[in-house]
């Protein structure tokens, strides 16, 4: 067992008896085998114990009441507690502390649905609460809504959403959310929005309180610990249904990005995307199999990634086109019929050069997992970790972006990775896309080795292209516990005002620094670096 | 309709130790149904995404083994333990949290074959 840093033997073990104290012995942890379960399952550094981000010890509470007098017990000992919802935020730290020694403090025992309101369609739902856990309570109550569930369904709305985490039905989790309870780091609970009345009736029905909106300031956020969330929801679409638009002529994405945009904008068609299928053809770190065109990673090792002539002369020869937009609708069929067939219209009339291709009309909703049985086959043993930055939605910043990272996989002589990644646009449209309006995500997956050496090397790499790209205007949505500083580095506007001002605010909630120290890179005035 | 759930999930089976109760294959089910059906579950009909554990294991084992955990007869309880502890490959470990010890020696007598 360590101990959180700067804190005596002896004061740990009172704190952990207090804690006991108020949850039971049997859900306070410090045994070492049951403190390495809150190790993060892929992290960065297998392989390198003493780099890992490792807990002191956990504490899992079921009550409000319980995590109030658990913060209380923090602030007494000095003890930095790191929290969890379901600790199931893989690939980005799973349930390891930013700031090793911390305590976990474990909300997945707050397991209750609180309320579902199919009239209005909204759900009141504690941390603990996975995905899956809602699917199946509207499974077994025949509710026609879903939850907005990302791959596998094991994390939960408030976990997922508070780290700006994205589901099938609404995109965007967090704009789902209309209110947060939150205990403070002084043990004060807090309710946001309508929850601020004394009768919260309408807590769920309107975003808002009174005076400024600070919903956000939990989310990637150590100033509260979240215990309830406010959620609307999507209905369970009855068919969803997308095409796609092909060409073999790289001037054909910007036309076909301008109309897609507008019918997206014009509500016509619920999000769109568009790829480079030839250049993501040899692609394969979401485990996708190559389709077999070697000249692909020849024009990809190049620094300057290939001609357009180049690569429309082998879309030719192999018939996988250079250009690859899409998009889809969801709803009522005759619905999304009408909103598909005026769509195909609306391209044709604007002359948008392309074939377009009608996808097939899709009844089911749960989302699918075979990547994850694919990344398992795929020759990583110890999981995975991804550099997500955000780019704007036009041929330039795609091209851009892909130069830049190309160019920094190139001086890291890192061929392989070229490789893996391929070339990113966006991969497929979802049946009907997930929001993610105005901007484009990308996922470069950062499998993780046996080779300790390549882990090492991969991890420079994530760095370099953090860096890279922050310089250009392309931070990340999210990331790794283990990069969160480098991250926040990049938003340097005005000399960092947005981290000083994150820490200001910080200082004045949590003087003592209890709550998750270093989350998203803002640290508690005595942990800070010159 | 609003429907006010209050709905503890996971509270059934109680903690190991010296009150330890006597493993329940039943229990062990619903642990199963629970956590590990979601990627464990029956292969679908063609056409449907298969889960991906079933899938993986599909794969791996190329008809040498069921690919459906349930089926299998081989697994042991140390296998069990390790795997739902530890995890394998991108399948993660559950903390104690997630599945006790109890539910855990639950779901070891459901899927270990005498």
């Amino acid at each position: 067992m360590i101990l959180p840093p700067g804190v005596h033997r002896e004061a740990f073990s009172a704190a952990l008896q207090a804690f006991a104290n108020v949850v039971g012995d049997q859900w306070v942890f410090s045994r070492d085998e049951d403190i390495a379960l809150y190790n993060d399952a892929y992290t960065p550094f297998f392989g390198e114990p003493d780099k890992q981000h490792v807990a002191s010890a956990a504490v899992a509470p079921t009550e409000v009441e319980q995590v109030q007098q658990i913060v209380r017990i923090a602030n007494k000992y000095r003890i930095p507690l790191y929290t969890i919802s379901t600790g199931r935020n893989l690939g980005y730290g799973g349930s390891s502390p930013n700031y090793s020694g911390s305590v976990v403090l474990d909300l997945k025992r707050m397991n209750r649905i609180i309320e579902v309101n199919t009239d209005e369609g909204y759900m009141i739902v504690e941390p603990g609460v996975s995905f899956i856990d809602v699917q199946r309570y509207f499974d077994e109550h025949q509710i026609d809504y879903v939850p907005s569930s990302p791959q596998p369904g094991w994390g939960s709305p408030i976990g997922n959403g508070l780290d700006h985490g994205v589901g099938n039905a609404y995109g965007d989790n967090f704009s789902a959310v209309a209110g947060l309870e939150v205990v403070l780091a002084n043990g004060e609970v807090l309710r946001t929005g309508r929850g601020a009345l004394p009768d919260s009736r309408l807590w769920a029905c309107y975003h808002y309180g009174f005076g400024p909106y600070i919903d956000g300031m939990f989310s990637q956020s150590n100033f509260g610990v979240v215990t309830k969330g406010c959620f609307w929801l999507k209905p369970r679409w009855e068919v969803s249904q997308s095409f796609t638009i092909s060409s073999y002529s790289d001037n054909d994405m910007q036309p076909m990005i301008d109309a897609l945009k507008e019918l997206r904008n014009h509500e016509v068609i619920n999000g769109f995307g568009i790829g480079s299928p030839i250049r993501q053809s040899m692609a394969t770190n979401d485990g996708r199999r190559p389709y077999g065109v070697p000249e692909v990673n020849t024009l990809l090792r190049r620094r300057d990634g290939g001609s357009s002539a180049e690569w429309e002369a082998l879309a030719q020869k192999t018939q996988i086109p250079v250009v690859e937009g899409g998009g889809g609708a969801r709803g009522p069929a005759p619905i999304v019929k009408a909103h598909l067939d005026y769509a195909v219209d609306f391209l044709q009339r604007r002359k948008v050069p392309g074939t377009v291709v009608m996808g097939k009309p899709l009844t089911t909703i749960k989302p699918p997992m075979i990547d994850f049985g694919e990344l398992a086959l795929s020759g990583t043993s110890h999981g995975h970790y991804y550099f997500s930055p955000i780019f704007r939605q036009t041929r330039d910043d795609i091209f851009a972006i892909n130069d830049t990272m190309r160019n920094v996989m190139l001086d890291a002589g890192d061929f392989e990775m070229i490789e893996e990644t391929g070339w990113w646009a966006s991969r497929g449209f979802a049946g009907g896309g997930a929001g993610r309006d105005k901007h484009m995500l990308l996922l470069m997956e950062f499998r993780v080795y046996d080779d300790l050496d390549k882990n090492r090397r991969r991890r420079q790499l994530f760095l370099d292209l953090v860096k890279a790209c922050g310089e250009k205007g392309w931070g990340e949505y999210r990331a790794p516990v283990a990069f969160h500083d480098q991250v926040m580095d990049q938003f340097s506007f005005n000399h960092h005002i947005l981290r000083r001002f994150c820490e200001t605010i910080y200082d004045a909630l949590d003087p003592n620094g209890i709550l998750s120290p270093g989350k998203n890179g803002v640290w508690p005035r005595h942990l800070r670096k010159a | 309709m609003r429907i006010a759930a209050l709905l503890f999930f996971g509270t059934f089976g109680t903690f190991a130790g010296a009150n330890a109760l006597a493993a329940d294959p039943q229990n062990g089910k619903a642990v199963f149904l629970r956590w590990c059906q979601g990627c464990h579950e029956a292969l679908p009909g063609a056409g449907l995404d298969p889960p991906a554990g079933t899938y993986t294991l599909q794969q791996r084992y190329q008809g040498r083994l069921p690919a459906e955990i349930e089926k299998r007869t081989d697994l042991t309880a140390a296998q069990i333990r390790g795997l739902v502890r530890h995890g394998i490959n991108v399948m993660t470990g559950f903390r104690k949290t997630e599945i006790t010890d109890q539910q855990l020696d639950d779901l070891i007598a459901y899927l270990v074959k005498p």
